[in-house]
């Protein structure tokens, strides 16, 4: 679409400063220089020779150019002679000798020759016939004589064309040129690329109109095959006058052309109401023009100026698409909308020029605007007819992407749905294994601990010798390992210390009842990696096993708890000055600490090391050593299997 | 030693056993007086329209209510000031985080398990009563963390922030120290330390009622 647009402006340029050519051309051309003189009168011989010779000038009328048949001698079909001296003339010219000089002559006859001195001048571009088109001259200075220099100029004319003779020029060629350029551009040159224009523009848009088949297209292809017959017509007749038939057909051809552009402008403006009437109007018009031309061309004797009023009615009417183009260009001043309108106009106005002409209201000068106004009328609805598929591309673009979007945004919200679907799907699943592994956990950690604890208090309490306080020991015991599991299950970081300082916090109490002093040493641990509320869990039984057996079996007065960060490993030791035991070789089943066993698997299995020394006391060959128990847990930063 | 007057203690405890444990334990003290022993917030309740005690001793889980609305009313409504304000005493079962942190955040200044034994049972009141309210290691770590994440630093005020003592005490005590050996670390009197302690768990009880009307703010709900 943005394209198009850009194309538009492009086109709307071009177009202006085409105007602006001509219209400069054709000033300059007004602009008679200096070294140009006009031939603005001859004597008229009227003789059927073919060749100057014999031309009697006494027999001759004495006339100013421009001679308009049509004015001077109406109905006359014949050959005439004018000849024009050119003594005076050239005596004017004040140019230097040797000057390359031209003789232009914008209007002849259907039929003619220029005669210099009695020699033929051929035509610069060597065209046979003359009808409609402006003539140049070379003229060499020395085809000149001394004296005596005439042209001589045969006009061959037919009553029902416009015949005669225009006044001419002769000069230099250079200053000549333009005005022979100006006149030649619009009148011949622009006829000739109509003609290949509409060709080519019919074989561009044909594709186009067979794949996407819019009215726009077809109306327009319509417009370009007319010209086809237009062009046979005005090129076949190169010598002979046009006949009546032909004349008759070109009018025809006209008439249907403009039905066609007012169909392009009526697709271009299909909301417009009165379209439906002005169709009515427009239709019964052409047919009744069409009819009278087709009457007219049966009768065989007709003016030419009857076909084009025939045309008159239809090019009223024609004033209605035109309006509405206008009004839609004020209204939306586009350059699409501005340059249908300003191509329109001149379209007309061309027609309304070419119809004074035809009834001799022009100068006898005068040629064809219609051609020119019609490349402009063809250039827009070529690039309307382009641009229209550009928009329809860019529209069925849209509506391919939104159908994209759409069934992608479908796809998406189902999508989307089918993954919250699976999602809870998962998160239950992950919600009843965690539930599974915490059950599992708990129970394992019940078992280990607490449960077992609580049936030895149940077994004990049903044995009558136990002492009340031995069962009150028992279920002590439970409720602190109870109390660890609540405790690392509140375990949310991988710090052990708050966790050990619970410990002690819980334990404290009943150590200052007992009065063993409990000292803490400790310093800020590096995070387990693996500290988990179950390993947590693990290692706070292993140093409660540790101090319960320092306060039972150890006697001990002072309990030492380390904590050290060293290199790779964090050691947890509980230190006591109790009475110590052979590691080793412990005999006394009592002696030895209980649990013990069950300390290092749980070292084991947590993949850190239990080291336990013992000093007994007293002990005479070690007496240099404190007596005591350390036992001490080496934990390692991070477990191998989690590396 | 008890040249004062005996302290006045309500028991808010649903379970008979525990109650009745506590209510003869508060009888054998002579430092203590029993005021009320009830088992329900709607008996508390009309107790406490009766007559503030001095301690509560207050049990979460009541059967028809939380007992952390108790706290609330009680440590609110007080209009006497903090000096005649009831010290109110969570019983708990195991002195957990989660349990602790929630009565502290309601107004809480301490908290008693329930297996606490005789002995150590009027000294836990005392203690509490005196300011130095007990604070585990664990409880510890938990509110320097609470602090430090929950409320953006411009929208604390010193009412809601803790000071760098204090955080230094939540440090320590989160590693595993006592209060005395905190305040050796630290270089102050015990008793100190007791104080910071009573301040941080005034100050939770203010932060968490400024986090309810944030959260309630955030809500659309204020």
């Amino acid at each position: 679409m943005r394209d198009a647009r850009v194309f538009g402006q492009l086109l709307a340029c071009a177009t202006l400063v085409v105007a602006v050519l001509l219209v400069g051309l054709l000033w300059t051309g007004n602009a008679r220089a200096t070294t140009v003189v006009g031939l603005t009168t001859a004597v008229r011989i009227e003789m059927n020779v073919r060749r100057p010779e014999g031309l009697d000038i006494t027999n001759g009328e004495t006339l100013a150019l421009p001679d308009n048949w049509s004015r001077t001698r109406p109905g006359y079909t014949g050959t005439a002679w004018y000849v024009i001296p050119l003594d005076k003339p050239l005596a004017q010219l004040t140019l230097p000798p040797g000057t390359p000089l031209a003789l232009m002559v914008p209007r002849l006859a259907h039929e003619g020759e220029v005669w210099l001195n009695g020699d033929r001048l051929v035509p610069s571009d060597g065209a046979i016939h003359t009808r409609n088109r402006t003539l140049w001259y070379s003229v060499s200075p020395a085809s000149f004589r001394s004296s005596g220099n005439v042209l001589q100029v045969r006009v061959t004319g037919v009553a029902h064309t416009r015949s005669g003779l225009s006044a001419m020029s002769l000069g230099e060629a250079a200053a000549l040129r333009p005005a022979y350029l100006a006149r030649w551009v619009p009148q011949t040159l622009v006829s000739q690329v109509l003609a290949i224009s509409a060709a080519l523009a019919f074989f561009v848009v044909l594709p186009l109109w067979w794949k996407r088949r819019e009215r726009v297209q077809a109306l327009f292809l319509v417009f370009c095959l007319l010209w086809f017959p237009r062009s046979l017509i005005v090129f076949s007749t190169a010598t002979a006058p046009p006949t009546p038939l032909a004349l008759a057909l070109l009018s025809a051809l006209g008439t249907m052309q403009s039905i066609v552009v007012a169909e392009l402008v009526i697709a271009s403006w299909p909301d417009f109401t009165w379209w439906r009437r002005f169709r009515q109007w427009m239709f019964g018009m052409a047919i009744l023009t069409l009819t009278g031309t087709a009457l007219l061309a049966q009768s065989g004797s007709f003016r030419p100026v009857s076909l084009v009023a025939a045309q008159m009615p239809l090019i009223v009417l024609l004033l209605v698409p035109l309006m509405v183009t206008v009004r839609a260009a004020l209204l939306i001043p586009r350059a699409s909308h501005v340059s249908l309108a300003l191509a329109l106009s001149a379209w007309w106005c061309a027609a309304l020029h070419d119809f004074a002409q035809a009834i001799d209201l022009t100068g006898y000068d005068s040629f064809f605007w219609a051609p020119n106004a019609i490349l402009a009328v063809l250039a827009i609805f070529a690039w309307r007819a382009v641009a229209g598929l550009a928009q329809s591309r860019t529209e069925s673009e849209a509506a391919t992407r939104a159908a994209v979007s759409h069934a992608v945004g479908a796809q998406e919200a189902h999508l989307r749905t089918a993954f919250a679907a699976e999602t809870e799907v998962v998160k239950a699943r992950v919600r009843e294994e965690v539930i599974a592994a915490e059950r599992t956990r708990l129970l394992h950690d019940l078992h280990d601990g607490m449960g077992s604890q609580l049936i030895t208090a149940l077994r004990m309490t049903r044995r009558p010798e136990v002492p009340r306080e031995d069962v009150a020991r028992v279920i002590e015991d439970a409720l602190d390992d109870m109390r660890l599991i609540i405790d690392s299950l509140d375990l949310e970081e991988r710090d052990l210390l708050p966790l050990l300082g619970n410990l002690r916090f819980r334990l404290e109490p009943r150590l200052t009842a007992l009065g063993v002093a409990l000292h803490w040493d400790v310093q800020a641990l590096p995070d387990l990696d693996y500290l988990t509320p179950e390993t947590g869990l693990a290692i706070v039984r292993i140093v409660q096993e540790a101090i319960t057996n320092a306060l039972r079996h150890g006697e001990a007065g002072n309990i030492t708890i380390t904590a050290r960060h060293e290199g790779e490993f964090v050691s947890v030791s509980v230190r006591d000055d109790g009475c110590g035991f052979d590691v080793e070789h412990s005999v006394a089943p009592q002696a030895r600490p209980r649990g013990l066993a069950a300390m290092r698997a749980r070292a084991l299995k947590l993949g850190a090391e239990l080291h336990i020394e013992s000093q007994i006391r007293p002990s005479p060959d070690r007496a240099n050593r404190p007596c005591g128990t350390c036992i001490a847990l080496i934990l390692p930063l991070r477990l191998p299997s989690a590396i | 030693m008890h040249s004062s007057p005996p302290l006045k203690v309500t028991l808010v405890e649903d379970d008979e056993p525990i109650r009745q444990e506590f209510a003869r334990m508060v009888r054998e003290d002579a430092g203590l007086t029993l005021l009320a022993a009830v088992g329900s917030c709607a008996e508390a309740r009309r107790s406490f329209a009766l007559g503030k005690p001095d301690v509560a001793l207050i049990d979460l889980g009541l059967p028809d209510g939380d007992g952390t609305d108790l706290i609330r009313e009680l440590t609110r409504s007080s209009l006497s000031g903090p000096v005649n304000q009831p010290s109110v005493i969570v019983v708990t079962v195991f002195g957990d985080e989660a349990h602790v942190v929630r009565a502290i955040a309601a107004g809480a200044h301490g908290y008693l398990l329930k297996d606490t034994p005789l002995a150590e049972f009027s000294r836990a009141i005392r203690t509490v009563r005196d300011g130095a309210s007990p604070l585990s290691p664990q409880v510890a770590r938990h509110l320097l963390k609470r602090f430090a994440a929950s409320l953006p630093p411009a929208a604390t005020t010193p009412l809601e922030a803790l000071t760098e003592r204090e955080r230094d005490v939540l440090r320590l005590v989160s590693q595993g120290y006592s209060g005395p050996e905190a305040a050796r670390q630290m270089n102050i009197a015990p008793s100190t330390v007791a104080a910071h302690i009573k301040s941080i768990y005034a100050k939770l009880a203010v932060h968490s009622r400024v986090e309810a009307v944030n959260r309630a703010r955030a809500h659309g709900l204020l």
